[in-house]
């Protein structure tokens, strides 16, 4: 029984190495939504590709990747504000993949599976892509992580001392993209942005630098990680929303302990 | 050519504007080392657009910006909002430059704000975080200096002294300095050259001129030509609680 839950747990781990630290970016760029419209936008990748009988990751993940790059370009500059806009995006791509998958998916697949994810289901070959993209997405984040803080803290002062900062945007929108195509196996297009936000959230409780809050983060991902997956073993619980759970109880907890223990 | 003479950028019939409306309008100037500018003006007159196309952060919609030769540019904008969601002490703030720890660290000390180094960024007061803006720009040891309302809630005093340490700053950088001001007193002093804008240049010259240019009257009225003075006189009386005015007698204390 326990071989059943290594593989997926491993997987997961690795996963939160990159995930996490792109929580605090969604965080402190109010990205939630883009997270949100990313994810759910996966649910017309899976669509798409079951009416062309195409790869389902290829075409989840290139579609990831038009949308992050489209918002990117046309993000700003509008009538309406980003917030807004974003939310308009993300809940409409969900009502139109859900509706493209009550067309195409009929009884191919579970369309819960994909909603709240299914990280039992994963197998070495899925452990081997997470690997490679995430160790991918942790590199360049390693890589650029001062030019990104400067870009994330003020665009206008990262240009004027010579960064790019529409590249360097176009750059954090695509990690975000690829990793959240990547994770949504796990947790279900509804809950990535929470698996991303929540960890991100406890950690901003408790440090006092951004570097500390990105490793804190992966601590809280981790936590909630292995707690929500034993839990789910011993209550039989559907994986996804579990751990999701876990991370918000550890939030209120962060938060609560902070406002007992005077600072 | 002499150092002082150096032209750093000039902007060549500039226009910039947003949907139907001109920001600004062929706008021709040029910034030189050792030169200070300061760039009046009411709201809405374009004061920051002209600042963000000399620092290339805005394209003009028409006319050229053309820079001089390599240089490196430092700019404090009117404001920074920053995200209270990441925590941030004003030493890594200052790092990100990438400018070395020594200047950066010396850059705070010269705006007078060192004891501010290990403290939050989200933690500071309105003026205590221009300061660390304006020591952001200086630490990269900037050629050309851009400031937009640069003193926005710093107390007067600190006002005084900062515009005198701009004035000192241009001596020790031999940098071209544009700033943007709302306090044309406290700006003359230190001003080689003053920009009167007003969706195109309106006037410019020395301080004195300026201040007697028909344009700048009109557009300041003959008080923001004089210096403010504190309007001191002495009262002999005194209202009470419902407005009525009481002779003062010895349990008086105001004034």
């Amino acid at each position: 029984m326990i071989e059943l839950f290594l593989l997926p747990l491993l997987t997961g781990l690795v996963l939160l190495f990159s995930l996490a630290p792109l929580g605090c970016f969604v965080l402190w760029r109010r990205m939630a939504f883009f997270g949100d419209s990313i994810a759910h936008s996966m649910l017309i990748g899976v669509a798409l590709a079951l009416a062309f009988e195409l790869n389902i990751s290829l075409a989840t993940l290139l579609l990831a990747a038009f949308i992050a790059l489209l918002m990117a370009a046309f993000g700003r500059d509008g009538k309406l504000p980003r917030d807004t806009l974003l939310s308009i995006i993300s809940h409409s791509s969900l009502a139109v993949g859900l509706l493209a998958m009550s067309v195409f998916a009929d009884q191919r697949l579970n369309l819960m599976s994909f909603l709240v994810g299914d990280i039992l289901s994963v197998n070495s070959k899925d452990l081997l892509t997470v690997s490679i993209s995430s160790s991918l997405c942790l590199a360049l984040l390693i890589y650029y992580w001062r030019a990104l803080l400067g870009l994330v803290i003020s665009k206008e002062l990262s240009q004027v001392e010579g960064d790019n900062s529409a590249w360097l945007n176009a750059l954090l929108m695509l990690i975000t993209a690829l990793v959240i195509a990547i994770a949504v196996r796990m947790v279900g297009v509804l809950l990535i942005t929470a698996l991303m936000v929540i960890p991100a959230a406890s950690a901003r409780l408790l440090s006092r630098s951004p570097e500390a809050m990105a490793l804190l983060s992966v601590a809280f991902a981790t936590a909630a990680l292995c707690l929500g997956m034993a839990l789910s073993f011993v209550f039989n619980s559907a994986t996804g929303p579990t751990i999701v759970s876990v991370a918000a109880l550890l939030l209120l907890c962060t938060a609560a302990l902070g406002k007992i223990r005077p600072r | 050519m002499s150092q002082a003479a150096e032209t750093l950028i000039s902007l060549k019939q500039v226009c910039l504007s947003f949907a139907e409306q001109t920001v600004l309008d062929n706008i021709n100037l040029s910034i030189h080392r050792n030169e200070i500018i300061s760039i009046i003006g009411p709201n809405g007159a374009g004061k920051s657009s002209l600042i963000k196309i000399m620092a290339g952060l805005v394209p003009a919609s028409s006319g050229t910006r053309e820079q001089h030769g390599q240089f490196v540019l430092g700019y404090v904008p009117q404001k920074l909002s920053m995200d209270k969601s990441m925590p941030i002490k004003v030493s890594r703030f200052l790092s990100l430059s990438r400018a070395p720890k020594t200047s950066y660290h010396e850059a705070l000390t010269i705006v007078g704000a060192e004891q501010l180094w290990s403290r939050q960024m989200h933690d500071l007061s309105g003026g205590e975080f221009q300061r660390v803006l304006f020591a952001r720009a200086l630490a990269r040891k900037p050629d050309l200096l851009l400031l937009d309302e640069p003193l926005q809630g710093v107390d007067i005093t600190g006002q005084v002294e900062l515009y005198e340490l701009i004035g000192k700053i241009r001596g020790q950088l031999n940098c071209g300095i544009a700033m943007v001001s709302h306090d044309l007193h406290l700006v003359m002093a230190q001003t080689d050259r003053v920009l009167c804008l007003n969706g195109h240049i309106c006037c410019e010259g020395q301080p004195e001129s300026v201040s007697q240019h028909p344009e700048y009257l009109s557009l300041f009225g003959q008080h923001g030509s004089q210096n403010l003075a504190v309007y001191t006189h002495h009262h002999d009386h005194h209202h009470n609680l419902h407005g009525d005015v009481e002779r003062c007698n010895s349990s008086c204390h105001h004034d």
